[in-house]
């Protein structure tokens, strides 16, 4: 049996256990899906709405409004943290995830994925604050924080002990597979996918040998990450923004040439979002696809977030919260939906082979009917998202090998090395099979770390209202 | 370990933090300092630091003025650094050693040194160093020091970065809220 093969028997396998369905009205519904949409709908209510009422504050935070310690200059600041944070969430699931949500779900989808983004800033407030909350300081000042250390600790002592442990581990297993599914096949997948699409398609050298541009990549994430090169990893850094302003700028641009399409549009998505035509499952169906893609694009609820954000030098855990609530939004609610309308306005959704052409490669036509070059762009900002997400999510897969092998170097570099052998099989692997486990490795990590959520939600309440009683009754000041 | 090379932080690019613009300046009408010593209150002289060969000149004029004028001389030095920068998850975790790691080198490599340059003012030197933006946290500084006169070098030692992006000792000039000696 090739690897190929292997991998694709192992990810039917996973997806069955992960995604466990009910069948509702004739409707199959993944049980996952609806956890993450309540928990979502849950913090929204109960953190009462700071993704509203926070996000003036949250941008005077990043623009350093409240930085007045000059004990913290040098320091990870908080727009460096989100920063980071956001390159990690951009990637391939802000541009193919899209394509495949609105190919499955018809236009209506973009809508339920907006909705989706909304209530995944109040998820992420809720993980990130907690991550900075019962982050661990060593003594040479570094941190290490995020869903492991709340759960064994903070859960740990609210239940008990081994429960929280349990959790803790359980997390660290799944973000294991994280790692090399979503942040890391998936990427490679769609990116190779979108390198072939433009040096000639699948009757090239490349396109028959998909596994060659896996290697190149795999090589190049050696590099960084085994070969500890941080100046690849520095670069591709400072040009992922640059990227992503390009790609919003272009996606601007194709809706301004169709702009008299616009309000056609506006109509197709809220009424594909109420009442789709020919979609399986009706309203449920597009609201469940929508969700689940922008939940796979912003990561909330999955606890990735919250080991970046950690990083941050504040004495305020609150603060990292409302910065972590523009995550989502940037992620989601600009670079998701612009993908979406840009798919949606030029009519590529509609086309007879979209499903077909999933992924990166319906975003790429809906771009060429516009921009007849623009692909080559595309394929450019598709090599540094799918780079830099690969690089976030290894440093995400190391660090819970650190936390289940108690920092072992051995153990730390045999995962380096499987991670890029994951590089090269996901090139390789067919679509539906990486996203399938892609989707699975990552949403198997928000069953402990919601878990984990739900029993901290009062000690979260508690920080993040008392945070904003004391900015509001003047006790934190802006200094400028 | 090496002095981090100025030029590779991005501080003199990027977002403005400046907290003392022209109009509160011209709003005040009289110098602070000057208002500072009809008060009585005791004043400094501020000199900023890099690693350049002005440097060593503008801690000599320093310390020849603190000397006559009987001020406490206080020396500075920024390492250029910004808030707004791009970092991978790798380069935040390590921060906080790099920043110790920083400190220490710039206190061994150019504030040991310069204040070696001051033993004939026979009074103790208060050192500064601190991360940012060069001219801001000059002017930031002398305005919390009550600084009577600021003296930094004419050529820093950023290189190519200063002909791109204009000397430090230029913004000062045009910002600084007291007297500002250029020493080439």
């Amino acid at each position: 049996m090739n690897p190929v093969a292997w991998f694709d028997a192992l990810s039917g396998f996973v997806t069955s256990v992960i995604f466990f369905s009910v069948t509702l009205g004739g409707v199959e519904i993944p049980l996952i899906v609806v956890w993450l949409i309540v928990a979502g709908g849950f913090f929204t209510v109960y953190l009462g709405f700071q993704n509203i009422r926070g996000f003036k504050h949250a941008i005077q935070l990043v623009s350093g409004k409240y930085d007045n310690d000059p004990d913290e200059a040098g320091e990870v600041s908080h727009f460096q943290a989100l920063a980071t944070a956001v390159s990690g969430t951009v990637g391939l699931g802000n541009i193919a995830g899209v394509a495949v949500a609105i190919a499955l779900g018809g236009p209506g989808a973009t809508f339920w994925m907006i909705v989706a983004g909304f209530l995944g800033m109040s998820t992420k407030m809720a993980e990130c604050t907690l991550g900075v909350k019962f982050r661990r300081q060593h003594s040479d000042g570094t941190v290490s924080g995020g869903p492991m250390y709340y759960l064994r600790d903070a859960v740990g002592k609210v239940t008990n002990m081994r429960f929280g442990k349990f959790l803790a581990g359980f997390f660290a297993v799944c973000t294991v597979g994280g790692s090399l599914g979503g942040g890391n096949m998936f990427q490679s997948n769609q990116a190779s996918q979108q390198i072939i699409n433009v040096t000639g398609g699948t009757e090239t050298f490349l396109g028959r040998n998909p596994w060659v541009i896996g290697l190149i990549f795999a090589i190049l994430v050696a590099v960084v990450i085994i070969g500890g090169i941080k100046s690849i990893a520095r670069v591709t850094e400072k040009i992922v923004p640059g990227m992503a302003i390009i790609y919003v700028a272009a996606c601007l641009f194709v809706l301004i040439v169709n702009f008299g399409a616009i309000p056609n549009a506006m109509v197709q998505i809220f009424s594909g979002a109420f009442s789709p035509e020919g979609i399986t499952g009706g309203v449920v169906g597009v609201l469940l696809v929508g969700f689940q893609r922008a939940a796979f694009s912003n990561e909330a609820g999955v606890g990735s977030a919250s080991i970046a954000h950690s990083a941050v030098r504040t004495d305020e855990p609150a603060t990292e919260g409302y910065v972590a609530l523009l995550e989502p939004f940037i992620d989601t609610i600009v670079i998701c939906t612009m993908t979406a309308l840009t798919i949606v306005i030029t009519g590529a959704w509609a086309r007879p082979d979209a499903t077909e052409l999933g992924g990166v490669q319906l975003t790429s036509t809906a771009f060429e009917s516009v921009i007849s070059w623009f692909p080559v762009v595309l394929a450019i900002s598709v090599i540094f998202f799918a780079f830099s997400t690969m690089i976030s999510w290894s440093y995400y897969g190391m660090k819970a090998i650190g936390y289940l092998f108690g920092d072992s170097q051995k153990a730390e570099n045999v995962f380096k090395g499987v991670f890029c052998v994951f590089t090269v099989i996901g090139s390789a692997a067919s679509l539906s099979s990486v996203i399938d486990f892609s989707d699975s490795a990552i949403f198997a990590m928000s069953l402990p770390n919601i878990v984990g959520l739900y029993i901290l939600a009062r000690v979260l309440r508690k920080e993040i209202f008392g945070y904003r009683d004391r900015v509001k009754s003047g006790e934190i000041v802006a200094s400028k | 370990m090496r002095f981090p090379n100025p030029a590779a932080g991005v501080a003199l690019s990027g977002f403005s933090r400046l907290r003392f613009s022209r109009t509160v300046h011209l709003a005040g009408c009289i110098p602070r300092t000057t208002r500072n010593h009809e008060r009585g209150l005791v004043s400094t002289i501020i000199v900023g630091v890099d690693l350049s060969d002005s440097s060593t000149r503008a801690v000599e004029l320093a310390t020849r003025i603190a000397r006559s004028l009987d001020l406490p001389l206080i020396i500075v030095h920024v390492i250029p650094w910004s808030p707004y920068s791009f970092q991978t998850q790798a380069e935040n975790d390590y921060r906080p050693r790099e920043r110790k790691a920083e400190i220490a080198a710039a206190e061994e490599q150019v504030i040991e040194p310069m204040v070696a340059l001051t033993k004939d003012l026979e009074k103790p030197v208060e050192t500064l160093v601190r991360h940012g933006k060069p001219s801001d946290l000059l002017i930031d500084i002398a305005e919390e020091r009550k600084a009577a006169h600021l003296i930094v070098g004419r050529t820093g030692d950023s290189g190519l970065k200063v002909s791109l992006f204009g000397s430090v000792a230029s913004r000062l000039v045009q910002h600084a809220p007291v007297p500002v000696t250029v020493v080439p």
